[in-house]
C-alpha cells in the first residue's frame, strides 16, 4: 500500500497534527501516570516501605513475624521472628510450611539451627535458646522464586502458629 | 519459555516508555540524552537476562526480539496507522522565519534547539533564513534554508 506524503505549503510531509494532538494529551496523562507510579514505589507498594512493611503477632504475643507484604521475584529479602517465653527446656522447634518454601530459596537463617527436620507438610528448624527465653530473634534470609501470591505458614512446635501473606512481582 | 516472555515484555515496555516520552526521548543531542541511553540500556540487561547466563538464554532472547522487530515493520508497512501509532509523525515547527511557539512548547523544544539544527546542518545564522524547520520522527530536527534573494 503506497502513500504518498501530502502537501503543506511547500513541502511534502506526512505530518497530521489533528493525531499529534491528541498523542500530546495522551502523553501528558502518561506523564501524571509515571509520576504516580514513581510515588507508589517510594511509598512501599513494590516493597520496602511503608505500604509494605507488616507485622503479626501471636494472641498471647509470643511470638512476632516482620515481614514484607510485596517482594520481588529473585530480589533478596527476609522475614524476622521475635519470640519470648517459649522453648521447651533448652531447644526450640520452629516450622514453616512446605508450600512456603517451595517458591523461596532459602538462603541463610540467622542463627544457624542446631538441626533441621523434614515433616510432612512442613520443615522444621530447632535452634537452641537460653532457659529464660526472655526475648530472642530469627531472621530467616530468602529470595522469592516465583511471581504471584505466597501464603506463609510459620509456628513453634507445640507453641503458636502465624499465617501471613505476600505477593512477589515478577 | 520464560526467556521469550521476558525479551518481549521488555523490548514493549521500553517501546511504549519511549513512545510516551515524545520525539526528543531519542534525541541524544547532549551529554545528558547519552547518559540517560546508556543507563538504560544497562538496566534492561536485567530484564533480558535475568540470571540465565546460559548461551541459550542469549540466543532466545535475541531470536525473540529480531521476531518481534521484524512482525512490527512488516505490520507497519501494511497499515499506515500502525506506522503512526509505533513511529509517530513529523511536526512543522518553523515556518517561513517564525517559530510556531505552542507546537515548540508541547514538543518540549526551543528556539536555541532549532537554531542549533540550523547552523550544524545548514550553516545558517537567524531564524528568519529557515524556510521551515521539522521535528522528525527520529527526534531530529531538519532544516529548509530560504534560497537566497528571500532573505
Amino acid at each position: 500500500m503506497k502513500r504518498t506524503p501530502k502537501r503543506t505549503g511547500d513541502l511534502a510531509i506526512n505530518e497530521d497534527f489533528g493525531y499529534q494532538q491528541k498523542e500530546w494529551v495522551v502523553q501528558r496523562i502518561a506523564w501524571c501516570g509515571f509520576a504516580l507510579i514513581l510515588l507508589a514505589a517510594l511509598l512501599g507498594l513494590f516493597g520496602h516501605g511503608a505500604f509494605s512493611r507488616r507485622r503479626i503477632s501471636s494472641a498471647d504475643g509470643s511470638m512476632v513475624l516482620d515481614y514484607q507484604r510485596f517482594l520481588q521475584r529473585h530480589s533478596p529479602d527476609s522475614i524476622t521472628l521475635r519470640m519470648r517465653h517459649l522453648g521447651q527446656g533448652e531447644t526450640l522447634a520452629v516450622w514453616i510450611a512446605n508450600s512456603y518454601l517451595t517458591n523461596i530459596n532459602l538462603e541463610v537463617i540467622v542463627p544457624n539451627p542446631n538441626s533441621t527436620r523434614a515433616e510432612e507438610g512442613r520443615s522444621t528448624f530447632i535452634f537452641s535458646v537460653p532457659k529464660t527465653n526472655t526475648g530472642i530473634l530469627i531472621k530467616f534470609n530468602l529470595e522469592p522464586e516465583a511471581p504471584g501470591r505466597l501464603i506463609g505458614l510459620i509456628g513453634v512446635e507445640s507453641g503458636p502458629e502465624l499465617s501471613f501473606r505476600q505477593f512477589v512481582y515478577p | 519459555m520464560e526467556s521469550v516472555l521476558r525479551a518481549a515484555a521488555a523490548y514493549l515496555f521500553l517501546l511504549l516508555m519511549l513512545r510516551l516520552s515524545g520525539k526528543r526521548a531519542l534525541a541524544q543531542i547532549t551529554t545528558f540524552d547519552f547518559v540517560l541511553l546508556l543507563i538504560i540500556s544497562e538496566a534492561t540487561q536485567n530484564a533480558l537476562v535475568g540470571d540465565n547466563y546460559s548461551l541459550t538464554n542469549s540466543f532466545l532472547v535475541i531470536l525473540t526480539l529480531v521476531t518481534i522487530d521484524l512482525a512490527f515493520v512488516w505490520w507497519k508497512l501494511r497499515s499506515p496507522r500502525v506506522d503512526r501509532l509505533l513511529e509517530d509523525t513529523p511536526l512543522i515547527i518553523v515556518e517561513d522565519g517564525k517559530l510556531l511557539k505552542d507546537r515548540a512548547a508541547k514538543s518540549l523544544v526551543d528556539e536555541s534547539d532549532v537554531l542549533h539544527a540550523a547552523r550544524e546542518l545548514q550553516g545558517l545564522e537567524r531564524l528568519d533564513q529557515i524556510k521551515y524547520a521539522v521535528l522528525e520522527r527520529s527526534g531530529g530536527i531538519s532544516i529548509i534554508p530560504k534560497s537566497p534573494p528571500e532573505y
